[in-house]
């Protein structure tokens, strides 16, 4: 009875596995670069300065505060975004226009130099936003089907963790098994290592993933109480998020108060360089609103805000915590899956379990075909699994490394640069996957994993050839956001380059024999204790 | 003080993982008496709920039960993938890690 429970679960978590998996790896890769979004942003952007001294938050605001005055006096909305360490570098501004005479709205965000306030040119590019934006929104899609196609797979992630713990009967026994060399068992091996030492992020990760979307997923909940149709959606959306102290445009124009003074008062409350974002609502306007919030310092902290009436200057809220229970579980999980409140220890933590959930994925995609092969020989579901396969393991990394490529090979005034960027890495994706169904299997994998290395690790010497921000640079100027990336690449090239290499040795090795060995050692191995 | 408790939790799961019977073997040629194994799981434990206490020395409660958990993961990944290819090394790190974490802290007051 008890096994055929585990054994109808370890079915599940087979197909539930390997129905999502590509999308899976595309994701957890994806997504874990976001941890790192602003270096790699940094990185991209050669042209920003290294980080100058250090400016006073007043003297930052005024400078982000003229230069909306100028370019967006009719505006809808403004937020601006005084440099505050590692999430926000570099004072950032941001503006949504009026409605035009045809209706038409603008957004736009500058980043501006914390001594002049003029904007900070540099290469059009996507940077590390748009690379952690696809592990959501993925690419070429209508958000909203991206979110569907994003939920059902980390569904999916939910129940292959869930079924994968009932499957896996030795989880103690053999919490610190890795057997190299041993065939398939040392990928079921590192597959359960990968897996059961990052359990409390990869369910972290992947319940919270689920919530972010919930009302999407879910919208029955929201139509049970307050009626179907986009107006009542919108009524409990207001109703949920909204703020208190918000205002409606009132229509009649007024001076904005003084934005020092705000300011003044909300670091005397916080401390200085607490001060994540200013958000002016309606600004000229009678009905001003003037929104702080704090920096994520703790999971549950996001909820700490000021609200100024912008006109007359007082302070109309201060609102310490979420207003409810579940919305500060919500945020909560939120925030945990952000990791925004991490410091560079705790980043590394988070980087170093998505990196562990990635393999995890990639070794559960590798596992499903060895099986295969092993249970059934070959048939065309399992070749096409076996290629998507080496494309995707082996060729989205590559992939991924292209797109830095392109970052410093793409000529900078090339028109929609910042989007040629992207279709580099999904041509160099769609090209690998070509490539894996052309070659025999074996040599696809070593060919793929190598070049994959290879990208990685000449990426530092490309940035040395087009850039004076090299590690030769970076290192004595102690620039470490600069020089982990290179550094990190480096030490991505490296274990690529193992993997390919231990995979050609073994493939010169007489086939027969090397098949013999794996076997006698999958039946004959001393740990097989009984369950 | 992250060193540290990395390298506490670093030790404790070494300890933890001596204890059973197919890694003593791999490390020490035999297996583990009943009673050295006991009390091998007990130092590990208190060696784990030790990098807890210096997480939440250094870091507010929240964000040390997660830095914890994140050093956990990381302390085991080590362990996991040193053992099969550098056994002696895996365990020597388990002493000399803390040590030195905690001389650095010292030395840095």
């Amino acid at each position: 009875m008890k096994d055929a429970f585990r054994q109808s679960m370890a079915w599940v978590h087979t197909w539930a596995g390997i129905l999502a998996g590509t999308v899976l790896y595309f994701m957890f890769l994806t997504g874990t670069a976001g941890y790192f979004d602003t270096e790699i942003g940094y990185w991209m952007r050669p042209e920003v300065p290294p980080r100058a001294a250090e400016v006073p938050t007043a003297q930052a605001v005024a400078l982000g505060l003229r230069r909306l005055e100028a370019q967006a006096p009719n505006a809808e909305r403004w937020i601006l975004y005084p440099p505050s360490g590692r999430d926000v570098p570099e004072l950032t501004v941001f503006w949504r226009t009026l409605p035009d005479a045809d209706g038409n709205v603008t957004s736009r965000s500058e980043v501006l130099d914390r001594v002049t306030g003029a904007p900070l040119a540099a290469r059009a590019t996507g940077g590390g936003e748009t690379l952690y934006q696809m592990h959501y929104l993925l690419r070429y899609l209508p958000s909203r089907t991206a979110y569907w196609i994003v939920g059902l797979c980390t569904m999916l992630m939910l129940v292959a963790i869930v079924t994968g713990v009932i499957t896996h009967k030795r989880i103690f026994r053999d919490f610190f098994t890795f057997r190299p060399g041993k065939g398939q068992r040392s990928w079921l091996d590192a597959h359960n290592v990968l897996s059961v030492l990052a359990l409390p992020f990869h369910l972290m990760i992947t319940y919270s993933g689920l919530v972010f979307f919930c009302f999407t997923y879910m919208p029955l909940i929201v139509s049970a109480a307050y009626g179907a149709g986009e107006a009542n959606r919108q009524a409990f959306f207001d109703e949920v998020f909204r703020r208190p102290g918000s205002a409606e445009r009132a229509g009649v124009a007024a001076p904005l108060a003084s934005l020092a003074d705000m300011t003044a008062e909300a670091e005397r409350r916080w401390g200085s360089g607490q001060i994540r974002s200013i958000d002016v609502r309606h600004p000229g306007d009678a009905n001003a609103r003037v929104t702080f919030t704090r920096a994520h310092v703790t999971p549950t902290s996001n909820g700490d805000r000021l609200t100024f009436d912008g006109v007359s200057g007082r302070l109309l809220e201060e609102s310490l915590a979420p207003p409810s229970g579940p919305m500060l579980v919500n945020d909560t999980l939120l925030s945990l899956h952000e990791g925004l409140f991490a410091g560079p220890v705790l980043r590394w933590l988070y980087f170093l379990s998505g990196l562990a959930g990635t393999a995890m994925v990639g070794t559960g995609l590798v596992l499903w075909t060895a099986k295969r092969r092993k249970q059934r020989g070959a048939h065309p579901g399992l070749a096409l699994v076996e290629r998507l396969n080496v494309g995707t393991v082996a060729g989205l990394p590559a992939a991924v490394a292209a797109y830095f490529w392109a970052n410093r090979l793409l000529p900078t005034d090339l028109a929609a640069r910042a989007a040629w960027e992207v279709h580099v890495l999904f041509i160099v994706w769609a090209a690998l996957l070509a490539w894996a169904a052309l070659r025999p299997l074996r040599r696809a994998w070593i060919e793929e994993l190598t070049l994959a290395a290879a990208l990685c690790a000449l990426l530092p010497v490309l940035n040395a050839l087009t850039t004076d921000r090299h590690l030769g640079a970076s290192l004595p100027a102690g620039d470490w956001a600069l020089a982990g990336f290179d550094l990190a690449m480096l030490g991505f090239g490296a274990t690529l380059g193992a993997v390919a290499y231990r995979l050609a040795r073994r493939t010169h090795a007489p086939e027969g024999a090397a098949a013999a060995q794996s076997d006698g050692e999958a039946r004959g191995t001393p740990s097989a204790e009984p369950a | 003080m992250s060193a540290l408790a990395l390298t506490l939790a670093y030790a404790g799961f070494t300890a933890v993982c001596l204890a059973m019977e197919r890694h003593h073997r791999q490390l020490l040629g035999r297996p583990p008496a009943r009673r050295t194994a006991t009390s091998l799981r007990a130092t590990g434990f208190v060696l784990l709920g030790l990098a807890l206490a210096a997480c939440l020395l250094t870091y507010d409660g929240s964000v040390g039960v997660i830095l914890w958990l994140g050093l956990l993961t990381a302390a085991g990944l080590a362990l996991v993938f040193l053992l099969p290819y550098a056994p002696r090394l895996a365990a020597g790190l388990a002493v000399g890690g803390p040590v030195a974490a905690a001389l650095a802290a010292w030395a840095a007051g």
